[in-house]
């Protein structure tokens, strides 16, 4: 009688688990994180590996500090670490990057709860935190080792090029990311990729990354009047890696589809509005932090009418 | 006996336990729930302490209208416990709308 489970039904489980959907954005992130090793050099792996170190660190010493369940097997913590150091320069102070993980982990993930009662994502958190605070350091981005200089030098973004004038690099070297910018945002190739596998194995909707890049890029055609430009805006600055792996953040987004897809729409206009009229030249992790904010709200307005019952 | 309907043999690797982590809003329930329902907010209406409150969450929430499919439960990949805990929301609307139905017939007397 020991030998029995009592449990009710459905007693059956479909096998996809959180800590798998973890690793599968670990591994769509790996062909950005190995491309932004070539071409920014050894300097890049530094950073990427101190910011996922500390995070999970990070997580283990509160789990032990405050005595919860250790959650750091479900691969949250590193996903999070992984994705604050491909979003920071390679030639940043690697404590900053431990202060920015840190950050990201103790004060805007577990202080709330842990896994999935986060208010805003972790990692753009993180970035926006370390922008705040180190401008000096971490505005801009790298410019790239495979085509300049062997020692690492820093130089305008596309982005900033685009705002203020001067000589922009080839729509391929855009693609490919031979372009000044941070670890993991320059290839382009690299995050589509990634971007496949993760429709692929399902983690994501294919349309919310799509419809938050494919704004920028309407809204760029119709204010810049020019496909060129529109394509530079498409390319340039964390737009690709912010719409492939953090509008699709599951905790910080609407829990209905159609509410992610306003969510991406929402983050793709106010990326387009801060580059076109604010000061900083990047304005992903701003307009994906704003709509984290108001997420809960669009879930509110998107609820889905139930069958048989009146509209909520 | 004559109350089991049913009998279901299941493969060993069926009965293992999965493991369970907290909610990520995922929203793999909410787009395969036949009824158009919201299995989160069941969750989230179960943990408020007031008793009447919770009621009236519960049935902002549409809780009665759960066909206990199990289609929820079967995709959740944090294994919450979904239909399980909307049964129990349902034995406690259904208690507490009875209990509110005599205590007004009390009242009429």
């Amino acid at each position: 009688v020991n030998n029995l489970k009592v449990s009710s039904s459905p007693h059956i489980r479909g096998t996809t688990s959180t800590s798998r959907i973890m690793l599968d954005v670990i591994i769509a992130l790996l062909p950005a994180s190995v491309m932004g090793c070539v071409i920014f050099g050894i300097r890049a792996l530094l950073v990427l590996a101190a910011c996922t170190a500390s995070a999970v660190l990070a997580e283990f010493l509160f789990n032990l500090i405050t005595k919860r369940e250790q959650t750091i097997g479900d691969f949250s913590a590193a996903v999070t670490g992984l994705l604050l150091g491909l979003n920071l320069r390679a030639d940043a102070p690697i404590w900053q990057c431990i202060v920015g993980s840190v950050f990201a982990i103790i004060v805007v993930k577990c202080l709330f709860g842990g896994l999935g009662c986060n208010f805003a994502n972790p990692a753009i958190t993180g970035r926006v935190f370390l922008l705040i605070c180190f401008a000096g350091s971490l505005a801009g981005g790298a410019e790239p080792k495979l085509t300049t200089a062997p020692e690492l030098t820093s130089g305008a973004t596309p982005l900033v090029v685009l705002s203020s004038g001067g000589e922009l690099p080839s729509l391929i070297d855009m693609f490919l990311g031979l372009h000044g910018g941070a670890i993991g945002e320059t290839c382009a190739a690299a995050l589509i990729i990634g971007y496949i596998y993760l429709v692929i194995r399902k983690i994501i909707n294919f349309e919310i990354p799509l419809i938050f890049v494919l704004t920028v890029f309407v809204f760029s055609l119709i204010a810049d009047n020019s496909l060129t430009a529109a394509l530079y805006q498409m390319l340039s600055g964390g737009l690709i890696l912010g719409a492939v792996f953090m509008a699709t953040d599951y905790v910080t987004t609407p829990i209905t589809r159609t509410g992610k897809m306003l969510f991406a729409f929402g983050a793709g206009a106010i990326t387009f509005l801060i580059r076109t009229f604010g000061n900083y030249p990047e304005g992903v992790s701003f307009a994906i932090l704003f709509m984290n904010i108001l997420s809960p709200y669009i879930e509110k307005w998107t609820m889905k009418r139930a069958l048989g019952g009146k509209k909520i | 006996m004559k109350n089991t309907n049913a009998i279901t043999a299941l493969s060993e690797v069926d009965t293992e336990t999965k493991k369970r982590f907290p909610c990520v809003h995922c929203g793999r329930c909410v787009s395969v729930c036949p009824m158009g329902l919201n299995p989160p907010m069941f969750a989230r209406a179960m943990r408020i302490e007031l008793k009447n409150e919770r009621v009236d969450a519960l049935r902002a929430a549409k809780t009665n209208l759960c066909i206990e499919c199990g289609c929820c439960s079967f995709v959740c990949p944090s294994a919450r416990p979904l239909v399980e805990n909307n049964r129990l929301a349902k034995a406690e609307l259904r208690a507490y709308t009875a209990e509110m139905a005599k205590k007004k017939k009390e009242a009429e007397k």
